[in-house]
């Protein structure tokens, strides 16, 4: 097959001289004609950035400071700015990790989309109507004809994600760029999309240029990978290849980074001893759970219905076990953990933690009583408040609960907090912003173990981290585990940090657990159509040679 | 942004150091010299002279420390009990929430300067008077506007965070929610100061504010549309010294909103 692009020593620099931020440095690689070309990375390795300088459509702070990329011979850096509107959409097409904001809400699915075919293919009218009518059905948006004139709001993640590829296929492209097109969505959805794509290309013989970080995806999908890191390709081989062996250490410290069964078996392996904390009487009995929103219409504000976030859930959980909650998003996975927490009171059903009822008490003994349940959240962003210091977010509950006699007492208990999550005492001093997302995570845990909680509810807390990160963070909640005994509530949407940190799970799908059981159980003989269903969904990595 | 001392800032600064000053300087504001009535500016009296002969320039910075005064003291008294209903509301929700609402609309609905009047007209003239008045209507934007943020920011992660902890409501507020929500509210001070000083200045208008013999910028308006064709410097003086301070307070609103305005993440 010939050579389709062909991108040389690309520097693509922020800001000028010494102080530049050099976030693409000297990349070169060849896309063929029809085949998927992944490019792998963390955040910040400059994925992103190299697909927008292949399309000159980087922000004004970024500079191409040399490098050329050939579409079929001809250098696009060379072009004037009006020759570059042909090739964008109608030679290259892209599409983006948020189909939520990459949609214009105010013109219809049909409108956005014809505007491509009349920009690139010169049809207006009927002819028009026809073709986005067709470029729907080809990407699988049932009753095309009458959703050709909805709205985005109208349509789900996965089908405007849909949208956004018949917009790209409009101008029929010789290479799609697609950044991160199934990170926002959900697994089974993943699978849709990925699925859709490979039968485009078949069908089309369009090149892929996909870029993703998630090693699973890459392996069901690539013909060729590279690997990224900070601004470089450290690696470049074909999928079977790089699957079979990585050649880079970064490469191999990625497949490392993964959490699996087969991981957590070698550890406890290793440690000799699993849970010595873990009793036979429940710590936490949730016993039929339900929190309802009234949906509210008219003048009067009448109720006109409910929904049903969390229907009825039981679970319990013992000293010293995980429990993961899997799901994707809008179960009400989420709702369910704060309505333990008494964040949000449940319409209905019982939170029963150590032999007393949660649902029942208020105020003053509520407020005692927090100090045993606590939250660490999936952003590690919003989670903190950014005009308080280290040592004061660690304090707060320190604070509540009454616990140190004075302020030095309380600090020297922080500095052995941080220590204890792997910060140095020093860091107690700075703000929130001047950490990384993992540190602040960190943080996150700290502020929680502060006031000696039994049950720690982790809501998603890896999913904004990268894997190497993740890896981190993972262990040392094990690590806690083992030491302080803690039981965790874990949600996530992550089957293998279920199977790598879980004792137990339960599959959650509209408001319901629909199954639950020990993680071998649930994962490797799932009884539940709809758990089926999810894990077939959630992309392996396979062995090679088959796909 | 540039440090440089600018238009506004030296008008806001001159009057505060008059104002303040006020009481210690040598003014004779109430010193009648009978032939010297609605006589223009000259060397000793570089504002002239009103309708009984008093100074015009001793006068107004009596006015100024008035409206100083007033203004201050009004937007202390609505900061404060402004923000704490809009918290309160915003954190308790239901139908505390909606009671505040529906007073809320209810004080924005009614003219405010109309009620103030009303009000002032009620408690009788006088500055004391006037200050409650201004501050029974002014609680109301702080209110709407602490109401709308701490909305926003009440469903902050660490605001929940701080809740499992079983932080109380009152170490919530000051650490999670004010903190947060203060940028605007202090922006929103500012404008309150101008208005503020313009409401003054209508109510001694009406007489309804500081009464005679004491000087206020309002009054001194007042006492002098009846010989503007005649004495038009006492309309000018006084009329040009709102003018300017309400003009400076609001160019610094505005930059100080630019300044503060930065979403943070």
């Amino acid at each position: 097959m010939s050579t389709l692009l062909e991108v040389e020593n690309l520097k693509t620099w922020f800001g000028e001289g010494e102080n530049a931020i050099r976030a693409v440095d000297g990349i070169d690689f060849k896309i063929s004609q029809g085949e998927t070309f992944v490019l792998l990375g963390e955040s910040g390795c400059g994925k992103s950035i190299t697909a927008l300088s292949i399309m000159r459509l980087l922000p004004p702070a970024a500079k191409i400071k040399s490098g050329s990329v050939k579409l079929n011979g001809k250098n696009l850096f060379e072009l004037p700015e009006y020759a570059m509107r042909d090739v964008r959409g109608g030679k290259i097409a892209m599409i983006f990790q948020e189909p939520q904001t990459s949609l214009n809400p105010v013109l219809t699915a049909g409108q956005q989309i014809g505007e491509t075919l009349q920009c690139h293919k010169g049809l207006k009218g009927r002819a028009q109507r026809d073709r986005t009518i067709e470029l729907l059905n080809a990407v699988g948006i049932p009753e095309a004809e009458r959703r050709i004139d909805e709205y985005p709001h109208q349509f789900s993640g996965g089908m405007k994600q849909r949208i956004m590829i018949a917009i790209a296929l409009a101008g029929e492209p010789e290479l799609l760029i697609a950044d991160e097109p199934t990170t926002a969505l959900d697994v089974t959805i993943q699978a849709q999309i990925l699925q859709l794509l490979e039968k485009l290309q078949q069908e089309t013989g369009m090149a892929i240029l996909f870029i993703t970080h998630d090693l699973g995806v890459t392996s069901g999908i690539a013909d060729h990978v590279a690997v990224m890191y900070a601004g470089k390709i450290v690696e470049i081989n074909s999928r079977d290849a790089f699957f079979a062996a990585p050649q880079h250490e970064y490469s191999r410290h990625l497949f490392s980074a993964l959490p699996s069964r087969e991981k957590r078996n070698r550890e406890m392996a290793e440690s000799g001893k699993e849970n010595k904390h873990l009793s036979d009487s429940p710590l936490l009995t949730v016993n039929d759970l339900k929190v309802h929103y009234p949906i509210r219409k008219g003048l009067f504000k009448k109720v006109v219905g409910y929904v049903r976030a969390v229907d009825g859930v039981t679970i319990e959980i013992r000293k010293g076990q995980t429990v993961a909650i899997v799901g994707e998003s809008g179960s009400g996975k989420t709702t369910m953990g704060k309505g333990i927490l008494q964040l949000i009171r449940p319409t209905d059903g019982g939170v029963l933690f150590d032999g007393r009822e949660l649902t029942q008490i208020t105020g003053e003994e509520l407020r005692r009583k927090r100090s045993d349940i606590q939250i660490v959240f999936q952003d590690p962003y919003s989670s903190m408040n950014p005009r308080m210091m280290i040592a004061d977010i660690v304090e707060e509950g320190m604070l509540a609960q009454g616990i140190g006699k004075n302020r030095g007492e309380r600090m020297q208990r922080v500095d052995k907090l941080l220590e204890q999550v792997g910060l140095k005492p020093e860091h107690k001093y700075r703000y929130p912003h001047e950490f990384s997302g993992g540190q602040r995570q960190r943080i996150c845990i700290a502020r929680a173990l502060a006031v000696e909680p039994k049950l720690i509810v982790c809501d998603e807390p890896t999913s904004a981290l990268d894997v190497s990160v993740q890896s981190q963070i993972l262990e040392l909640l094990k690590e806690l585990q083992e030491r302080l005994g803690l039981a965790y509530l874990f949600i996530t949407h992550n089957i293998s940090v279920v199977e790598y940190i879980a004792h137990y799970v339960a599959v959650m799908y509209d408001g319901k657990i629909v199954e639950q059981g020990n993680v071998d159980e649930v994962l490797y003989q799932p009884r539940h159509p709809y758990t089926q269903k999810l894990l077939s969904a959630v992309p392996r990595i396979k062995t090679a040679g088959r796909r | 942004m540039n440090n440089q001392l600018s238009f506004p800032a030296i008008v806001i600064f001159i009057w505060c150091v008059i104002a303040l000053c006020a009481t210690f300087l040598p003014l004779h504001p109430e010193v009648i010299i009978l032939e010297k009535i609605l006589m223009p500016p000259e060397w000793q009296a570089w504002l002239g002279y009103d309708d009984l002969g008093r100074l015009i320039a001793d006068r107004m910075i009596m006015g100024a420390r008035t409206s100083l005064l007033v203004a201050f003291c009004v937007v202390f008294v609505s900061l404060l009990v402004g923000t704490m209903v809009g918290i309160l509301a915003a954190w308790f929700g239901g139908w505390w929430d909606n009671i505040t609402v529906f007073v809320i609309d209810i004080f924005i609905a009614f003219p405010g300067i109309l009620l103030a009047i009303a009000l002032a007209g009620l408690l009788g003239p006088g500055i004391t008077n006037a200050v409650i008045a201004l501050s029974i209507v002014g609680w109301v934007g702080f209110a709407r506007l602490a109401r709308a943020q701490t909305l926003t920011v009440k469903h902050r992660e660490h605001v929940d965070a701080a809740r499992a902890l079983g932080t109380g409501i009152s170490r919530i507020a000051f650490r999670h929610l004010l903190p947060l929500i203060s940028a605007p509210l202090i922006i929103e001070a500012t404008f309150a100061i101008a208005g503020t000083v313009i409401a003054e200045a209508s109510l001694s208008f009406l007489g309804l504010g500081v009464q005679p013999p004491e000087a206020s910028w309002g009054s001194m308006i007042r006492d002098g549309t009846r010989y503007m064709l005649v004495a038009p410097h006492m309309v000018l003086a006084p009329g040009i010294a709102v003018f300017l301070v309400v003009l400076s307070i609001n160019l610094l609103g505005d930059r100080l909103r630019d300044k503060m305005d930065v979403r943070l993440g």
